[in-house]
């Protein structure tokens, strides 16, 4: 994709939901190749590292020292419990098919859960995601309710990170017709099916916008007094800011995030292309920087074609100039076939062929009158004639046909 | 950045696109995408891999609108549809699409005819069908039905409606509505004259017969099926051969079951005891009292029997005056 047009995104305002006066060029990680295999390999190793061990108990069916019986007892030869007086005894146990018994393959607390990802790796993904995110096609297929949103990439004016109140976070959606898919996703609210409802995951629901933040309130003008106690310094030095994510976080369905920590896994959630990102102009603006090529090695992802569509290169100027002339085309020898048994081939060498069946299928002119000898009597004395064998007979015969000729 | 092949690439085939809906065996997939002109999930149908491209939509009842969209507002999805109204009349419908739609892809063009074709039909039908009555589907449902038959019964039975009209007519008469017709008299003696008859019973009882004595008063010509449940009264029997025929009558009834309407008699009883007799009794006097009682001014429901509407299947062989 050439780098050289950079189309310019406007900044919707909080307040009203209209384009301000305010242009940023398109970053230039938005043109990176939009590549899926890659973020859809990466989300799935970077799920990974949110896991939490899960094991059966490791002496889990192991208890009993069951040992088998042998042959000759009527039984299988599977391991059984020691003892009696119980009914356990003599059960098979310490196998996998066994009641009571350990599983086959026990799973371990040491699986390999977590996947390391190489960081080039990783922002490539988030690279190819984040320019999906601008391509309003794939936000829609991904499921999102953006079809009364003003622009994408939705840029919200610098104010947007002073907001605090979640009920002005909803105003600011509204107005720019987000608030759409946040009500997509409260709609969505189900209980989970299955098990995960006791276990802490009771309910499920659509993930709606993520807004991205940069946490830039103008801090210049909010500088603190530096305290003097002990503990009001620990207070401020270490709590963190509040940012404009507090407005929003309470909204179902929405997440905030930092522009400095955008993740595969927020951007194509399920590993799935294209979602519905609410950035702020700071936090936009950033992105610039962030994801610029020089920076620690990085290089910001191109694609191998710039222009990949074929059919356009081969009918551009640049290529049909130089081509030679089209030779003429030689027809191939048609294959040849039989006239006789196929008539499409007759027709084709003998055009005529039509008219003469034409003419041979038509009835004979009726012969002269003289010619028309009775024909059953000349029949009836052939065929005598022909079953006579003594020679006299078929002189008499002869004579009689000869007479009748005249 | 907006390419329509790499768009259909991500989401086109048997990759993902939320709009898709995919049928198990065939390959063909539908798009639930309200925009897509065919409904099909395909290369040319797609209105998310197509940045150009246009559709008609019913918007409000009945009215159909084209929509177009085009490259320069694909990043505004909220002006992204460009509408025209379209002509009420179908051919100029048509030639507003031609017209909107020069120099567009043929295939486009003429989907969008097709779908105006079909929208156009259909809105045409559903027209017609307003004009039409619809039946309306109702359930049956069996208990309601079940009991509203039985108080549909009931209130017949209760409404005496023989009486009300007897009333009315009377009332009528008395007012001189019928003029010289009938004489004033002449249905006071009939009263009279049931009322007597009733007592005759009531004292027949009296004397202890077993057997009930059943006279049959034909009131009306046919005997419907909730008279019967009604009323059971036998037809008067004043000639003596029908009385041999009461008599046969009589013993074949002996072992049939009473059937009182009155009181509290209780229905399934077979043998009548001698409460029932005397409670029968009282019944008919009762009767009696009524029948002579003037009740033309009495509103139909003040009687104080009490009717059940139950309903006894049995044959009963009646001797009647008509016959």
């Amino acid at each position: 994709m050439s780098s050289t047009a950079r189309p310019l995104v406007r900044v919707i305002s909080t307040q009203t939901g209209q384009p301000t006066d305010e242009q940023v060029p398109l970053p230039d990680v938005f043109t990176s190749p939009i590549r899926s295999d890659v973020v859809r390999a990466v989300h799935d190793l970077l799920a990974k590292n949110d896991r939490q061990p899960y094991a059966v108990s490791d002496m889990a069916g192991e208890w009993a020292t069951a040992h088998s019986w042998g042959t000759g007892r009527a039984v299988s030869r599977a391991p059984r419990v020691h003892g009696s007086g119980t009914h356990r005894s003599g059960q098979v146990s310490g196998a996998n098919f066994a009641r009571g018994a350990r599983m086959s393959a026990p799973t371990k607390i040491w699986r390999r859960w977590h996947v390391k990802v190489s960081k080039a790796q990783r922002r490539y993904a988030a690279a190819s995601a984040l320019a999906a995110t601008a391509v309003p096609a794939l936000v829609m297929s991904r499921g999102h309710a953006i079809e009364r949103v003003t622009e994408v990439p939705l840029v919200l004016s610098a104010d947007a990170e002073q907001l605090r109140h979640t009920k002005d976070a909803v105003a600011a959606l509204r107005a720019c017709g987000a608030y759409g898919d946040v009500e997509r996703a409260a709609a969505s609210k189900k209980l989970r099916a299955g098990r995960g409802k006791m276990r802490n995951r009771r309910h499920t629901m659509r993930r709606g916008p993520l807004v991205i933040f940069a946490g830039d309130e103008g801090q210049q003008q909010q500088q603190q007094q530096p305290s003097e106690t002990a503990a009001g310094r620990r207070a401020t030095s270490s709590s963190p800011k509040p940012t404009c994510a507090r407005a929003f976080r309470n909204l179902p369905g929405v997440e905030c995030v930092h522009v400095d920590r955008l993740s595969v896994l927020d951007l194509a959630p399920g590993g799935h292309l294209g979602r519905f990102c609410v950035f702020t102009k700071p936090a936009f603006e950033r992105l610039e920087t962030l994801y610029a090529s020089h920076k620690g090695g990085f290089r910001l992802p191109r694609a191998v074609m710039s222009q990949a569509d074929l059919t356009r290169i081969i009918n551009s100027d640049e290529v049909q100039s130089v081509l030679r002339p089209a030779q003429p085309k030689v027809p191939k020898p048609a294959l040849r076939r039989n006239a006789l048994r196929n008539k499409e081939f007759m027709r084709k060498l003998n055009p005529a062929y039509d008219a003469i069946v034409k003419l041979a299928s038509q009835p004979v002119a009726p012969a002269a009158a003289a010619d028309k000898a009775p024909p059953r009597r000349s029949r009836r004395l052939f065929i005598r004639r022909l079953l006579q064998t003594d020679t006299e007979g078929k002189e008499e015969a002869m004579e009689e046909e000869a007479q009748v000729d005249a | 950045m907006q390419n329509d092949d790499v768009i259909w690439s991500l989401i086109g085939n048997k990759n993902f696109c939320s709009y898709k809906a995919e049928t198990r065996r065939e390959n063909e997939a539908f798009c639930r995408n309200r925009f897509n002109v065919t409904g099909l999930c395909n290369r040319q149908s797609c209105p998310l891999a197509n940045s150009r491209y246009a559709t008609i939509l019913e918007r409000e009842d009945g009215v159909l609108y084209l929509y177009m969209k085009t490259i320069e507002r694909a990043h505004t999805p909220s002006q992204l549809w460009e509408r025209v109204r379209l002509s009420n009349s179908y051919e100029q419908a048509l030639a507003q699409v031609s017209k909107r739609l020069k120099y567009w892809p043929a295939f486009l063009v003429h989907c969008a005819k097709q779908r105006l074709t079909k929208m156009v039909e259909y809105l045409e039908r559903k027209r017609k069908l307003r004009m039409q009555p619809q039946p309306e589907l109702v359930p049956i449902k069996k208990k309601t039905e079940r009991r509203e038959r039985v108080r549909e019964q009931r209130a017949l039975a209760s409404a005496q409606l023989e009486r009300s009209i007897e009333g009315e007519l009377t009332r009528r008469l008395q007012r001189g509505a019928y003029g010289d017709l009938y004489a004033q008299g002449q249905l006071d003696m009939e009263r009279v004259h049931e009322a007597n008859e009733l007592e005759q019973q009531a004292e027949v009882l009296a004397n202890g017969k077993a057997q009930a004595l059943y006279e049959v008063e034909s009131e009306s010509e046919a005997v419907s099926e909730y008279e019967m449940e009604e009323e059971w009264d036998d037809e008067l029997s004043a000639d003596a051969e029908t009385d041999d025929i009461e008599e046969a009558h009589r013993a074949h009834e002996e072992s049939a079951r009473h059937f009182d309407f009155d009181d509290d008699n209780d229905i399934e009883d077979a043998v009548r005891s001698d409460a029932d007799e005397d409670a029968a009794r009282a019944a008919l006097q009762r009767r009696a009292r009524h029948r002579r009682a003037d009740r033309s001014g009495v509103p139909d429901g003040a009687t104080t029997r009490r009717r059940r509407g139950r309903k006894v299947e049995w044959e009963v062989e009646h001797e009647r005056e008509n016959n």
